[in-house]
């Protein structure tokens, strides 16, 4: 039977919440403190590491973005600068939710960092009926309440430049 | 359609809402805000800083300063920045202080007037720069807030009321710094100043051209909870007969500070390093009187002595101790 850990080549073995698995090479899992804590503390004797929260098209990108990082060297900053840009550029925002959600399970903070960001940026300068469609939140606000949010947030703001 | 706000946790969304610029809090915070309910709340409780400029100072714009901090009570650091005139400022420095805000002054200058009643949550107080300090400094005495932290730095001059004044307002102050300025004459006058500060555990007064060996030997005595002392940039003079006579061993002070002290000799550093018998960093040098023969005695008859920082005889005695577990360094 296959360990996770793999002693001669250093890999572990990933499954997602779908029943996919990854092979992972440890250096690219070290990325993740989650995985580093089980590998440090031996929980990690198991066949498989399973990741019961994380679905495979995510699982896919978290790798793809630790494997970049594991691999470049300090030196390339400006490279790794650019690539978390290209990694997010066209992500819809319920591929970036899981991608959050999946960095913050396996405690990435680079790409929980990067990813909670993208979300941020998406919204800035957004009328909040505009936000409420981005994110499908139904507004639960009694259209008094609404009214008195307004008005607190107009004496609270009045006179700002 | 299935609400993404529910597929994040609380704090995923404080730290996703929390990215917004900065710079420009206040609109960006504005329309999170009326999004939902959780939004609300989370809005309200991650505006943290607060920066409020010469705009916000101007009489129109005064009360919606005040609006701004009963609406986000979680404000930790008011920054004051660019105000120009200071004796534009006294009303909403008085505002901010009402607010109940806990945090720090910044590094400006903080008149207060006529504060009386409800200060209550001030703790740190960080007064420098130029105006009418004294009036400042009479204001806030009277306002009887629990401040634990006080510097006052500057050219500050405080003439017709003594420090005395001030302290014994603050009796929960545990750290002090003054700078340059201000003077303590006479050891009756010291041992008053002490006696106002009960739990005083850092003291650093510098530039005080009036100390005298009689200054640390009060302090080491009559304030039991002091464990650091900075007293930079004076000139140490010794009465030697009172100072012997006054000096009792202190087991708190573990940090001395000497640098730059006019006066200290030899002998009046011996005494002091051995009424300190738990003193593990010194600092000396700059204008002193010792030398590094008398240097080297006290420190290998100090064992204490863990640390010793001196611009002017670490390259020195670095060979004397170079075997020993002295760890020597600049400040």
């Amino acid at each position: 039977m296959a360990s996770s850990i793999e002693n001669n080549n250093e890999k572990l073995t990933l499954k997602s919440s779908d029943g996919e698995e990854f092979l992972v090479e440890k250096h690219v899992a070290l990325q993740s403190t989650l995985l580093q804590n089980m590998l440090d503390s031996d929980c990690s004797s198991a066949d498989v590491i399973p990741l019961p929260k994380i679905d495979a098209r995510t699982l896919a990108l978290v790798l793809g973005y630790c494997k970049k990082h594991a691999d470049a060297s300090s030196s390339k900053q400006g490279e790794l600068n650019s690539f978390d840009s290209e990694f997010l550029k066209d992500m819809d925002m319920g591929a970036l939710f899981n991608l959050v959600l999946a960095a913050n399970f396996m405690e990435i903070k680079g790409l929980l960092d990067i990813a909670a960001q993208k979300i941020a940026d998406t919204i800035k300068d957004k009328p909040h009926q505009e936000v409420r469609e981005i994110f499908h939140v139904e507004n639960d606000y009694t259209p008094e309440e609404e009214a008195a949010v307004r008005e607190e947030n107009r004496w609270a703001f009045e006179g700002f430049p | 359609m299935k609400e993404r706000c529910k597929e994040l946790p609380e704090e995923l969304w404080e730290s996703i809402l929390n990215r917004l610029p900065h710079d420009d809090h206040y609109h960006d915070l504005r329309f999170p805000s009326l999004v939902c309910k959780q939004f609300l709340s989370i809005t309200n409780r991650i505006h943290h800083k607060f920066v409020a400029n010469a705009y916000l100072f101007d009489v129109n714009w005064c009360e919606a300063l005040c609006r701004a901090l009963k609406r986000f009570r979680e404000l930790k650091e008011i920054e004051l920045s660019h105000l120009g005139d200071l004796s534009d400022v006294n009303y909403p420095v008085l505002k901010i202080a009402y607010s109940g805000f806990y945090g720090s002054s910044g590094n400006s200058a903080f008149p207060f007037d006529d504060m009386d009643t409800s200060a209550t949550g001030l703790r740190e107080l960080d007064i420098g720069g130029s105006g009418d300090q004294e009036r400042l400094l009479c204001s806030i005495a009277k306002a009887g807030i629990p401040l634990e932290k006080l510097s006052l730095r500057g050219p500050l001059l405080y003439q017709r009321h003594e420090l005395t004044t001030l302290f014994r307002a603050f009796p929960t102050l545990k750290h002090v710094k003054v700078r340059s300025g201000y003077s303590i004459n006479g050891n009756d006058k010291t041992r008053e100043i002490c006696r106002c500060l009960p739990n005083i555990e850092y003291i650093e007064l510098d530039g005080f051209y009036s100390l005298t060996a009689i200054t640390f030997s009060v302090l080491a005595k009559e304030c039991p909870m002091l464990s650091e002392i900075k007293l930079r940039n004076g000139y140490m003079s010794l009465i030697e007969d009172d100072f012997v006579m006054n000096l009792e061993r202190n087991y708190r002070v573990i940090y001395l500070d000497l640098s730059y002290t006019s006066g200290l000799t030899d002998k009046l550093l011996k005494d002091i390093v051995v009424a300190c018998p738990n003193l593990h960093t010194l600092v000396v040098g700059g204008r002193d009187l010792l030398t590094t023969e008398g240097l080297e005695e006290i420190l290998k008859s100090c064992p204490q002595i863990k640390h010793l920082k001196s611009t002017k005889y670490v390259e020195i005695l670095s060979k004397a101790f170079a075997k020993s577990k002295l760890n020597l360094g600049n400040p």
